[in-house]
């Protein structure tokens, strides 16, 4: 009686530590009641309202958690530290953005994605505080399946493009359940912290099961980031999916797979990270040189995503308590760069879909959009003074400082490799101004720029050249979270 | 008085009163340009007389003039320490020059860019834009600083030669635009490593506890810190890394076990790191300056650009890849720029026989002077490689002098193409009969390129010569027989020049089309107020050499010193 009674008061404590994602689970059904009875189209406001103002909810009890770090909940199936509250923040501000691209977005707005948005969340959350490997697989799954039907749900010709990301997100899910059974078969345990400690002691045949079985853990939450070798549904879903949806799978799903494999790294040692530097620089190739013959900026966007996966996985690699500044940085710039990214694309088509063809000429018929698409495509390559330059120059610096100290060649290679990658990456982002000033249109139709839209792109540009000069006022806003 | 700030930013304040001016104020934003560069220039022309001689810059923080400095940014990385970057702006010996022909040239390349006409108001903001990165770049004395000026070169430039080009701009704007950040790649890859590898020592002391504050910072401070520092009791949280570029000349500011550290026994490749980040900044810089062979964006941006970015492009542009070297690959690494001067030369010789080679084989007369850039800009790289005060000193008045000549020659070239819209030497004859002041000023531009006594570019080409002469006996890195054949560079350089005032010029007039003998009329009011200021400076400069060599002596000297010292 005395374990039941105390596993319950356990729970029950525990419960309060979950006010946000309570809402976002509150959010979901609200949304669903509401899309049931209320016209969609109608209700446009409400919906959006709704979410916004809930999310900022969440967003509060996030920040209400920070004295409370540390903990283990729920019997340790969940561990809160700073860095998920962090992570959550992040992944809560992608959800809001995303949320506001949904008011003037081409495709008519429907309800169905919101929410399956607003669930995402909600499994991501839960993914980055896990402590336990079978959390970690109900989560994912939560995130991928929801992610499989918003695809599907977005526009009407992604069903395509939705059942591929089924396929390799069925594949993906099941190698990664094969390793995790391999680690249960050797463990007997799915918690983190029993793991690690069965790991000190595993017997010699045992440890190569162990590596092969995180290797393909690994491979799981690779998918969830967009890297090699799990990066090929990204172009598809990419060119298919509404604007908004885009916009969330380039920035959410990566933070919450980033997390989620730091958190493993971190309990059951950094292992295999030669072979995760090598992803790495593949990931960055494979993004960057398909990306020079895209002729749809959301297809090329896709490319981008898997090329700036790379460079989260060198910010991983890198990663030790020391170097976590700089993932934390690169994360929240690479957010709002690919919101203004996204921003900028869902402006573009109302010119039709956006493509190198549709956009030529914009930049002279409206300053504004041709300057935040030089500021964005500028912060893409990295070049200063974005904060894209800053992002990927603190990820190099720390993995310099990584390399120093190992000094093994490969991580040379591998840092020199990524650098002059950005020459082959401006190849392709300077198309879009390149397009935007250099060609002219043949067709003579009007394009006009909503308030609201032009709006945001000033806040955009603000955002992107802000965090080059004053990169001490966004560390000081992430510290909060120390 | 920030005159400095005020020199770098005064063009960028006016970027948005010229974009909120109404469409068809062009010459208001004309003449807006005009008196924004033509303040520029009073400014730099005070700071050229108030600059004080005897204070040598280069090494010491405190013997840099017209200092701004002021904290910038302050991560604090956890254990990766703390990364600084400062606001710090200054001249010295080694820029000063630059600083004058930079306004001097933008100053006439506003006049220059009142033939054009579309799209004024996009254009003019990117001339400032563009004014503000030369500035920047050359004033800065902190290594991000002066990346971010570098960088924000090349934006600007790809939409002047992208907008307002030639016929084939897209593909040498583009070429323009990848060569440069390839270059500028090599240079990020450094700055990485050095920022990682040099402290701050002030504000480590005040991080370390041993001063109070950055002012208080007395020298015995310091001595104590560089003890800690050499035998390892600072944890890597308390360091403060900086991009200072002065104090990344200092072998003492280098953490031991660093990458970049002179004591690292870390080898790259089996090659000492030191010596590879040098020539990564060798590439990076060759490139901008440009050397054989990483010139071929050169003469495609030249002939597709409006005159008066060719202007610009040849008359500072080129100059920011020669002043990098000196400062940073030459002030950080003297030891390793010492080890590869044999190179240096060696590719410097090349650009200068195969660039005035070229020369000599071009039709089109901006493709032609493009070449001899590349062939003049090799006696940079000469002269710097002897590492003698007369072959630095000469290496800089060479980057000065020809920021005037080319400026000349390239505006030059617009007097025709503006009046016949055809550059092709074969297409001219006899044009002396037709336009007499034209040619004139034509000659005076050769001879002045070619190198003739009295003006600026013969005292240059006679410092290079002598102090790489002398290199061989007095410190052995440059062979004498690399000094003889870029002396036949001397005799290409006379022939193509000749050749072409021979062709274009003597003789019975002739030109291709009818249509243009009503066009080729002599030089406008506005044409002489562009080239003779220039070819006054060119005299100038050729007659009192002192006028511009007093100004960098004891810089070249300290850093000359600096150099052989580490070389023993």
């Amino acid at each position: 009686m005395g374990f039941l009674s105390s596993s319950l008061d356990n729970i029950i404590s525990s419960a309060a530590y979950l006010s946000s994602e309570f809402v976002l689970g509150g959010l979901v059904l609200f949304l669903l009641l509401l899309s049931i009875i209320a016209d969609t189209n109608k209700y446009k406001w409400v919906f959006i309202g709704c979410t916004l103002l809930s999310l900022i909810l969440s967003l509060v009890y996030v920040l209400d958690q920070k004295e409370v770090i540390d903990q283990n909940l729920f019997l340790g199936l969940l561990n809160i530290n700073h860095y998920v509250l962090f992570f959550k923040v992040l992944i809560l501000l992608s959800g809001s953005l995303t949320t506001l691209l949904f008011i003037k977005d081409k495709a008519p707005f429907d309800a169905e994605p919101l929410i399956f948005m607003v669930a995402i969340m909600l499994g991501l959350n839960i993914l980055i505080s896990s402590a336990d490997l079978l959390m970690t697989y109900v989560s994912i799954e939560l995130v991928s399946l929801t992610s499989y039907a918003m695809v599907y749900r977005s526009t009407s010709k992604s069903a395509e493009a939705a059942l591929k990301y089924l396929l390799f997100g069925a594949v993906a899910s099941a190698i990664m359940l094969y390793g995790m059974s391999l680690i249960y078969g050797v463990a007997h345990s799915f918690d983190y912290e029993t793991l690690s400690q069965a790991f000190e002691s595993v017997s010699h045949a045992n440890y190569h099961i162990l590596i092969l079985a995180i290797i393909t853990i690994m491979l799981g939450f690779l998918f969830k980031i967009g890297s090699f070798p799990m990066h090929l549904w990204i172009p598809d879903v990419y060119e298919s999916a509404s604007t908004p949806v885009v916009a969330f799978y380039s920035t959410a799903p990566k933070i919450g797979g980033t997390l989620a494999l730091v958190n493993l790294c971190n309990q059951l040692g950094w292992i295999g990270m030669d072979v995760l530097a090598v992803f790495a620089i593949i990931t960055i190739l494979f993004g960057n040189f398909p990306a020079l013959w895209q002729s749809n900026l959301k297809r090329l966007m896709g490319y981008s995503s898997i090329a700036h996966a790379g460079i989260i996985l060198m910010a991983l690699v890198a990663f030790d308590s020391n170097h976590f500044e700089s993932l934390k940085l690169f994360l929240f710039i690479y957010v709002f760069m690919n919101f203004s990214a996204f921003l900028l694309i869902q402006v573009c088509e109302t010119n039709g879909e956006a493509t190198f063809e549709n956009i030529k000429g914009l930049g002279k018929q409206s300053t504004i959009v041709g300057v935040v698409a030089i500021v964005i495509a500028m912060s893409l390559t990295g070049l200063p003074p974005t904060g894209g330059f800053m992002a990927k120059f603190l990820v190099f610096s720390g993995f310099w400082n990584m390399a120093n100290t190992l000094n093994q060649p490969l991580f040379w290679v591998v840092l020199s490799v990524a650098l002059v990658n950005t020459v082959i990456a401006l190849f392709y982002y300077i198309k879009i101004p390149y397009y935007m000033y250099f060609k002219t249109s043949e067709k003579n139709s009007e394009f006009n720029v909503s308030d609201g839209h032009k709006i945001f792109l000033a806040l955009s540009l603000i955002l992107l050249v802000g965090s080059f000069i004053k990169i001490d006022w966004l560390l000081e806003l992430i510290s909060i979270f120390n | 008085m920030s005159l400095l700030s005020i020199l770098i930013f005064l063009p960028l304040f006016f970027i948005p009163v010229v974009l909120a001016l109404p469409d068809g104020k062009n010459q208001v934003i004309k003449w807006l340009s005009l008196a924004v560069t033509g303040l520029q220039l009073v400014i730099a022309t005070c700071i050229w007389f108030g600059f004080d001689t005897t204070l040598d810059g280069v090494l010491s923080t405190t013997t840099f003039q017209f200092v701004e400095k002021g904290d910038w940014i302050h991560l604090s990385l956890g254990g990766l320490g703390v990364l600084s970057a400062d606001y710090f702006i200054g001249v010295d010996g080694l820029n000063i020059t630059m600083v004058l022909l930079s306004a001097i040239v933008m100053f006439i390349a506003t006049i220059s860019s009142w033939s054009i006409n579309e799209k004024v108001k996009g254009y003019f903001a990117l001339l400032l834009l563009l004014n503000t990165a030369v500035f920047g770049c050359f004033l800065s004395l902190d290594f991000l600083l002066f990346f971010l000026f570098f960088e924000f070169m090349l934006l600007p430039m790809y939409f002047l030669i992208g907008i307002w080009g030639g016929p084939r701009r897209e593909y040498a704007s583009i070429k323009f635009f990848l060569y440069t950040l390839f270059g500028s790649v090599f240079i990020l890859l450094v700055m990485i490593g050095l920022s990682n590898s040099v402290i701050d020592p002030y504000k480590t002391a005040v991080e370390v506890g041993l001063a109070s504050s950055v002012e208080s910072a007395t020298v015995g401070n310091l001595e104590v810190l560089y003890h800690m520092l050499a035998t390892d009791q600072i944890a890597g949280a308390k360091m403060v890394h900086t991009f200072n570029m002065v104090y990344m000349t200092d072998v003492r500011n280098f953490i031991p076990d660093s990458l970049l550290g002179s004591e690292t026994a870390i080898l790259l490749f089996n090659h000492s790191p030191r010596l590879i980040a040098f020539l990564a900044l060798f590439i990076g810089f060759a490139i901008k300056l440009p050397a054989v062979p990483v010139h071929t964006w050169l003469p495609d941006a030249h002939v597709e650009a409006p005159t008066p970015i060719s202007v610009i492009l040849a008359g500072v542009l080129l100059k920011v890849g020669g002043y990098g070297l000196i400062r940073i690959g030459f002030g950080i690494f003297p030891a390793s720029a010492a080890e590869l001067a044999w190179w240096i030369a060696l590719v410097g010789v090349i650009s200068i026989i195969y660039g005035a080679y070229n020369a000599l084989a071009m039709k089109d007369l901006k493709k032609m002077i493009a070449y001899s850039s590349v062939s003049h800009m090799g006696f940079v790289l000469l002269g710097l490689a002897s590492f003698t005060v007369e072959g630095v000193s000469g290496a800089i008045y060479q980057m000065f002098s020809h920021g005037f000549i080319s400026a000349l020659l390239f505006l030059i070239v617009g007097v025709v193409y503006d009046r016949s819209h055809d550059r092709l030497i074969e297409n001219y004859r006899g044009l002396a009969s037709k336009m007499p002041y034209y040619t004139a000023v034509v000659m005076i531009g050769f001879f002045a390129s070619l190198g003739l006594p009295g003006f600026s570019g013969f005292i240059a080409e006679v410092l290079v010569f002598l102090g790489s002469f002398s290199s061989e006996s007095l410190n052995g890195l440059v062979p004498r027989w690399m000094v003889m054949v870029s002396a036949l560079g001397l005799i290409i350089t006379a022939a193509y020049y000749l050749w072409t005032l021979q062709r274009m010029f003597f003789g019975v007039y002739w030109v291709k089309k009818k249509e243009w003998d009503t066009e080729l009329k002599d030089l406008t009011r506005r044409e002489y107020l562009m080239l003779v200021p220039l070819v006054v400076f060119t005299l100038l400069f050729g007659i009192f050499p002192g006028l511009a060599l007093d100004k960098m002596s004891s810089s070249v000297n300290i850093l000359v010193d600096f150099i052989n010292t580490s070389i023993r």
